[in-house]
């Protein structure tokens, strides 16, 4: 009974807007809490499940209203942002099978929810029509890709080779060099989480990604000097700092669908 | 669960992507679940989420993206004086590269700080 007692004390505590008589958690407990942590955070499950008043508006405040950013990165509108939110809260709350029931504490419920809320989005944009224009969009993002001003030098034709280029050395890198590379420029992972995830040190992470950096510009600027020898010095110059940008592209426009590894 | 634009591939469930964004899974298993992760369009995204999720559980600052990252490297000059040679290495707090001073025609080791790293007074100190 002691983690019961912990769990009420923290929850009581965090979330005094939730009114429940110990003798009535106790029970809850009893019934769907035995041998679950006694954290806030399972109070306030507890609570949600039995549609206690304030219980669903600690939810929407203190997670799932933060979840907003993650809901509008892959729903890329307000209104699909919007429609994902309630999705998430219907999904989370509502009978008859709750998706707040099946949590696990194996991890922070903040991280819980990142999931259900991603797949969520995930859900909605697939259902909506501007899943299709949104392909659209990426091949567009694939073209404007060509316009860097790295390229200004070049023709259409040249321009696309050096994407293609670019493409192909992405693929080209080691698993983990690309891995590294993507959740870097794309999801602002930093090299901690990135090590996390391989279970090994952040400085073979940083040298993962000093390894990419130096292939990639060496890629390029091969390149460049083979497509423009001459006039393109101007464009040469200003290649590094452009890099990191037209790397999120290609990483938006062939990453969303997976990286295929080029064949050794 | 799969684009069509995308081979064959595993789609994972929301608590194995858990444990592999938490780091729980040892090398060999991360590694070998990462590949498939890569090749899934729903996979790669929940997990770039729940990612930076963890990271921000742990009290980590997350690391955007930033022009100049790609900005250094061999054959550019920095200040118009110091000219990369090569890369050196890279740790947690930076890379070092090897330069020569263009000006003494001498050489040295220039290192670099990630930006995120340089946020906090007492890293530079470090540094």
């Amino acid at each position: 009974m002691e983690a019961a007692q912990e769990c009420y004390r923290l929850g009581t505590q965090r979330f005094p807007d939730i009114s429940w008589p110990w003798a009535e958690f106790a029970v809850a407990w009893s019934s769907a809490g035995e041998g679950r942590p006694g954290t806030a955070e399972e109070f306030l499950r507890l609570a949600c499940l039995r549609g206690l008043p304030g219980a669903a508006a600690a939810l929407d405040r203190e997670f799932l209203r933060p979840l907003r950013p993650v809901l509008r990165r892959i729903c890329r509108s307000e209104d699909l942002t919007d429609t994902a939110l309630q999705e998430l809260r219907t999904k989370l709350l509502l009978p008859p099978a709750p998706r707040l029931d099946s949590y696990k504490p194996t991890s922070s419920l903040r991280a819980w929810l990142s999931v259900v809320a991603t797949r969520t989005a995930l859900d909605v944009v697939r259902r909506s029509a501007v899943h299709e224009r949104h392909e659209v969009e990426l091949e567009e993002q694939l073209a404007a890709m060509t316009e860097q001003p790295e390229q200004r030098v070049l023709g259409a034709e040249q321009r696309a080779l050096l994407a293609a280029a670019l493409r192909a050395a992405v693929r080209r890198l080691p698993h983990e060099q690309r891995f590294a590379l993507r959740m870097h420029v794309t999801a602002n992972w930093n090299i901690a989480q990135i090590g996390r995830v391989f279970s090994v040190h952040r400085a073979t992470v940083a040298r993962w990604l000093l390894a990419a950096k130096e292939a990639l510009r060496g890629t390029l600027r091969e390149e460049l000097e083979r497509l423009a020898p001459g006039p393109a010095d101007a464009a040469l110059s200003s290649l590094p700092s452009q890099l990191d940008v037209s790397l999120s592209r290609v990483f938006a426009t062939t990453g969303v669908h997976g990286i295929e590894e080029a064949p050794r | 669960m799969s684009s069509e634009l995308a081979p064959a591939h595993r789609c994972f469930g929301d608590d194995e992507l858990l444990e592999l964004a938490l780091g729980r899974l040892g090398q060999a298993a991360a590694r070998e679940m990462l590949r498939e992760v890569e090749r899934c369009p729903d996979c790669s995204v929940v997990l770039a989420e729940v990612g930076r999720g963890v990271a921000l559980d742990a009290g980590e600052d997350l690391e955007p993206a930033h022009i100049g990252w790609f900005a250094v490297g061999p054959g550019d000059v920095l200040g118009g004086r110091f000219r990369i040679v090569r890369a050196l290495g890279a740790g947690g707090m930076g890379e070092v590269y090897e330069a020569v001073d263009v000006e003494l025609g001498e050489p040295l080791a220039l290192k670099t700080i990630r930006p995120g790293f340089a946020q906090k007074a007492s890293r530079i100190e470090r540094f």
